[in-house]
């Protein structure tokens, strides 16, 4: 095609208006923008500018090509590659989906220190903070998932279901080395110990030679689902928190509390209403 | 440099991004349609 042709037939796109080009707009353009979101939120900026350049060198081989085959390989390779890209980036998606469902959650978020929590969540975060200081105290390892009733059916009944009250003695007890639970998950649901002895999926991110599998499994499991994790190490007795991937090492009492009101906000709501019965 | 500033502003608050997407679906819509009428 020579340029004159193709302003021709430019204009004549341009003045020959049709509805369905709203629509043709509207889907290049979501593709186009969370394709390109994706990539610049999660630190890949050079591939924003690959993604724009390798665009627009497409549409130049489908504008100057000698047949109109040009535009369907564009077309073809746009799929591919805007495909690709997110499913490169599926659990950030996954991750922002669940954020954007939630404006509940948004709130709360906001709200949560001047939320109140009421006296039998309090005594779940008591317990809960009582044993991870005990197993920190004594380097005794564990990893506690706080679930939102979310997790996969696998996770959960990899190991042994409980269902029961928490308690600080019952928390610690599962994480004695040597006991048969000991070396997986343990998993709350809202008020009860859904679960322990769970197996979690490992992260596959670049992380310190000092986080073990336990660490590498906590990260992993909010990869997956909107959970947060208390890891203990067992080497050094540290205590971690885990939320959407990012792992905050260190935690104070003062912390832990925080984290674990903020758990209890989201899960049970601002004004107190209980999660019961949503086990599954 | 305030030109480079400006650039990098509006790509972290996602406009720049929203610009650059609606520029690239409106070629996009446009050599289609061209190609194919």
């Amino acid at each position: 095609m020579t340029i004159s042709e193709i302003t021709e037939k430019i204009l004549a796109v341009l003045t020959d208006f049709h509805w369905t080009y709203v629509l043709e707009f509207v889907m290049f353009y979501t593709v186009i923008y969370y394709a390109l979101k994706v990539c610049w939120r999660n630190n890949a900026k050079s591939v924003v500018w690959l993604y724009t350049f390798g665009f627009l060198a497409l549409l130049a081989i489908a504008l100057f090509g000698k047949s109109n085959l040009g535009v369907y390989v564009f077309l073809l390779v746009f799929i591919v590659i805007s495909g690709f890209l997110l499913s490169m980036f599926s659990v950030e998606i996954k991750r922002s989906i669940w954020y954007a469902k939630r404006p509940s959650l948004q709130m709360a978020e906001k709200n949560a220190p001047k939320t109140k929590i009421s006296i039998k969540e309090q005594a779940c975060i008591d317990n809960i903070v009582h044993a991870v200081q005990n197993l920190s105290k004594n380097d005794v390892g564990a990893l506690i998932v706080l679930s939102a009733g979310n997790l996969p059916k696998e996770v959960v009944e990899s190991g042994v279901l409980l269902n029961s009250a928490i308690s600080s003695q019952l928390i610690e007890g599962i994480f004695v080395p040597k006991a048969p639970l000991h070396d997986g998950a343990m998993i709350v649901y809202g008020d009860k110990i859904q679960a322990a002895g769970c197996f979690l999926p490992l992260t596959q991110k670049e992380f310190p030679k000092e986080f073990g599998t336990r660490h590498r499994a906590g990260i992993g499991v909010t990869e997956i689902a909107d959970v947060m994790v208390i890891i203990v190490s067992e080497e050094t007795g540290i205590i971690s928190t885990v939320k959407e991937g990012n792992i905050t090492r260190y935690v104070n009492t003062e912390g832990l509390k925080n984290f674990l009101k903020e758990y209890y906000t989201k899960e049970f709501g601002a004004d107190g209403k209980k999660a019961e019965g949503k086990t599954r | 440099m305030k030109i480079k500033e400006f650039f990098k502003k509006l790509f972290t608050q996602c406009i720049g991004l929203k610009i650059l997407a609606a520029l690239l679906a409106f070629l996009a819509l446009v050599v289609v349609q061209a190609c194919v009428l």
